[in-house]
């Protein structure tokens, strides 16, 4: 139980243990007890911006945990879409990371607890349709397609693997889904030290312009994949691929793409730069329009065979 | 009034209490009027006053959401979904078969050129892709789609855990059927999800390589999937592809483990993903992830045939023939027309009628008169 409360603290468990403190926003804010539910909240904002990953936990007074986690959750959400999508990849590939020191039924616990996940166990683990369908659409690839799965009767066959990275992305969908509320001042404090921070660590995303943009007919599905990127949502790797490949074909260079992809929730830049090197040195083609459906990348027909099309 | 008008206006009023749709003030409704204007985000508060709406002005085409919506009346990014049924469009446009194709007739938009037949992908005079086709329908169109139905619905129980008792079919009224998943836990499905159980139906995107084991250097295919299992069966019941693969492959198909080849493993993919693709059921896949589709009413008049769009049960369709049971005008009055396109020989309530030529001035049943009008390929000379 403490193990679960403390790597997850998004849970069931974590949820049930605050309901019966009665904890309050006031509390949160303001209790001198909780000073350092407040610092550690801090922390792991600041992580998130900087992607860095902590994995040291509070074993002294786990619930410190639980409190750091729901005051960085409120004050991401104040701060804005952006930054409160920054915190859920965050916080779901830490919980990824955590994750690995409990047991499958742990896992299985927080699964059905949490998410409401319902698993049958028959020959292999079989997992219900629409919690496997929540997770996967936002997983790239074509293993994780509905249509590559075993799938009887309303149930998917996974592994144990596949049913922690189905977690992890329930994770940040819970996250995301954090309704914005005004904070008490301690709360609102932070909330303005991350939102300059957050837009420093922007600003050369600022910068960035658009190149050429008014002559370049853009199919939807790329336009789809900048706008995300400029929410500061997560792409697959494969929406990543087709984006690089298609901006490298119509003539941005390495250094505007890897700027555009600065707001993206898990951004590195060596790690960018490599890849957009590598796409750009093996002179990689955009993906056809049949591929780009197959992998979830298109948004409806628009006419074209081709996302190049009418650019080359 | 035209006489066309009045013919659907007779069966609006006698035919209004067979209208029902459910849920009547959270859906939706759309109309198209006789003189092609279309009202869209139109609701009703009661069943009644749709009833009464439709003989007040009786529409061309009738449609209605198969979303709940908290304010149906509302522009689309503000009507606050409630629930939205699971919906599977099947036309048999789509299958694009020879034989229920024969009679339609195409014509190329930038060069006038004229065929017959299923349409060109492009235009074999000029090579345009604007091309405009005027479909006919018959039998085949209907078994072909009947089929799909039917793959479909088995999909849906079997792999999906649907409870048929919450899936609904319906005859569109024209070349195809409507299959909804009115209740459970798919209503609540968002675009992109829906989007996966689309190319799952549709077997798009399968991977068979995902499937192949190597044990001893030998390839096996593992049928524990459905997807697989059902392309593995579509080779084996088809002869004709099954004898033109090799000898090693078909070992492999027919599950006798064989050594391949990295070539031959790679034709054997090819090969079952066509499989996959030609068991799976032809769906148009982006009216199923897209929530805000319309359907038509139920025994309202569908404006291209005249038929009546029906609601089926799971028995029902398979035996249904639109030719007989969805002709919902009566043969009074008698009107006289002139065929502008030429016709072939149809039946509609077991009367035989045609061929006919372009130019030909015949005097048919109201029924039938109003079909070859609004197929386009006559026109009224008294109304």
């Amino acid at each position: 139980m403490q193990d679960i409360i403390l790597i997850a603290p998004f849970s069931h468990e974590a949820a049930q243990l605050l309901e019966d403190q009665g904890l309050t926003l006031e509390d949160l804010a303001y209790d001198p007890l909780l000073e350092r539910s407040r610092s550690l909240a801090r922390e792991r904002l600041i992580d998130a911006i900087e992607g860095r990953r902590r994995l040291i936990l509070d074993r002294v007074n786990p619930m410190n945990e639980v409190y750091s986690y729901l005051a960085a959750r409120l004050i991401a959400a104040r701060v804005g879409r952006s930054m409160l999508s920054r915190l859920a990849t965050y916080e779901s590939k830490r919980f990824g990371e955590l994750s690995k020191r409990l047991s499958l039924d742990q896992i299985r616990e927080i699964a059905s607890n949490t998410f409401k996940f319902t698993i049958r166990e028959d020959n292999g683990m079989w997992l219900d349709l629409i919690s496997y369908l929540r997770g996967c659409v936002n997983i790239g690839g074509s293993k994780w397609r509905l249509v590559n799965r075993v799938l009887i009767n309303g149930y998917i066959l996974v592994t144990e693997h596949e049913l922690r990275r189905l977690l992890e992305d329930h994770v940040k969908r819970k996250i995301i889904e954090t309704p914005r509320v005004d904070l008490p001042e301690p709360l609102e404090n932070i909330a303005k030290e991350i939102s300059n921070l957050f837009s420093k660590r922007m600003r050369i995303r600022m910068k960035f312009k658009k190149p050429k943009e008014g002559r370049i007919d853009l199919p939807p599905c790329i336009k789809d994949l900048i706008a995300k990127l400029r929410k500061g949502e997560n792409l697959t790797h494969q929406a990543r691929f087709a984006l690089t490949s298609f901006l490298l074909n119509i003539g941005w260079s390495k250094e505007q793409i890897l700027d555009l992809f600065r707001s993206s929730p898990d951004f590195n830049e060596k790690i960018a730069l490599y890849q957009i090197s590598h796409i750009e040195r093996r002179g990689y083609k955009v993906p056809s329009c049949e591929t780009m459906k197959s992998w979830g990348l298109c948004p409806g027909d628009c006419g074209r065979k081709y996302p190049l099309e009418g650019n080359e | 009034m035209s006489i066309l008008e009045r013919i659907f206006y007779s069966y609006y009023r006698a035919m209004a209490k067979m209208i029902y749709v459910s849920n009547v003030p959270r859906r939706e409704f759309m109309f198209r009027g006789f003189d092609g204007r279309v009202r869209r985000h139109t609701s009703f508060p009661r069943l009644e006053d749709l009833r009464k709406y439709l003989i007040s002005d009786p529409p061309l085409h009738a449609y209605y959401s198969v979303s709940l919506y908290q304010d149906p009346t509302a522009p689309m990014k503000k009507k606050g979904p409630i629930k939205a049924e699971l919906f599977f469009d099947i036309d048999s446009t789509d299958l694009q078969d020879e034989e229920c194709e024969k009679d339609s007739t195409w014509k190329c938009k930038e060069c006038g050129y004229t065929g017959k037949g299923a349409k060109p992908d492009k235009c074999p005079k000029c090579g345009s892709e604007r091309i405009e086709v005027n479909h006919w329908l018959n039998e085949k169109c209907i078994s072909l789609a009947k089929s799909e139905v039917g793959k479909l619905i088995g999909m849906l129980s079997s792999d999906f855990g649907v409870d048929l008792d919450q899936v609904s079919i319906s005859y569109t009224g024209n070349r195809g059927f409507h299959v909804r998943v009115t209740g459970g836990p798919l209503t609540s499905l968002g675009k992109t999800e829906r989007r996966e159980v689309a190319f799952y139906i549709m077997g798009k995107g399968f991977d068979p390589s995902l499937y192949l084991a190597i044990d001893g250097g030998k390839v096996t295919v593992s049928t524990r999937s459905r997807i697989m299992k059902r392309a593995v069966n579509f080779l084996l019941s088809e002869p004709a592809i099954f004898e033109g693969m090799s000898g090693k492959i078909r070992s492999v198909i027919s599950g006798k483990p064989v050594r391949l080849s990295s070539k031959e493993i790679n034709r054997m993919i090819d090969m079952l993903k066509m499989a996959a693709l030609r068991s799976g059921a032809e769906i148009d896949w982006m009216v199923t992830m897209d929530t805000g589709r319309l359907t038509r009413i139920p025994n309202s008049l569908h404006g291209k045939t005249g038929f009546r769009a029906l609601s089926l049960t799971l028995d029902d369709y398979k035996v249904f023939n639109p030719f007989e049971d969805a002709v919902g005008l009566p043969a009074e009055p008698y009107i006289h027309i002139e065929v502008t396109m030429n016709v072939p020989f149809f039946k509609l309530k077991g009367e035989k009628f045609g061929p006919y030529s372009l130019g030909e001035k015949v005097r048919l049943p109201g029924f039938a008169a109003t079909f070859l009008v609004l197929r386009g390929r006559a026109k009224l000379l008294s109304g």
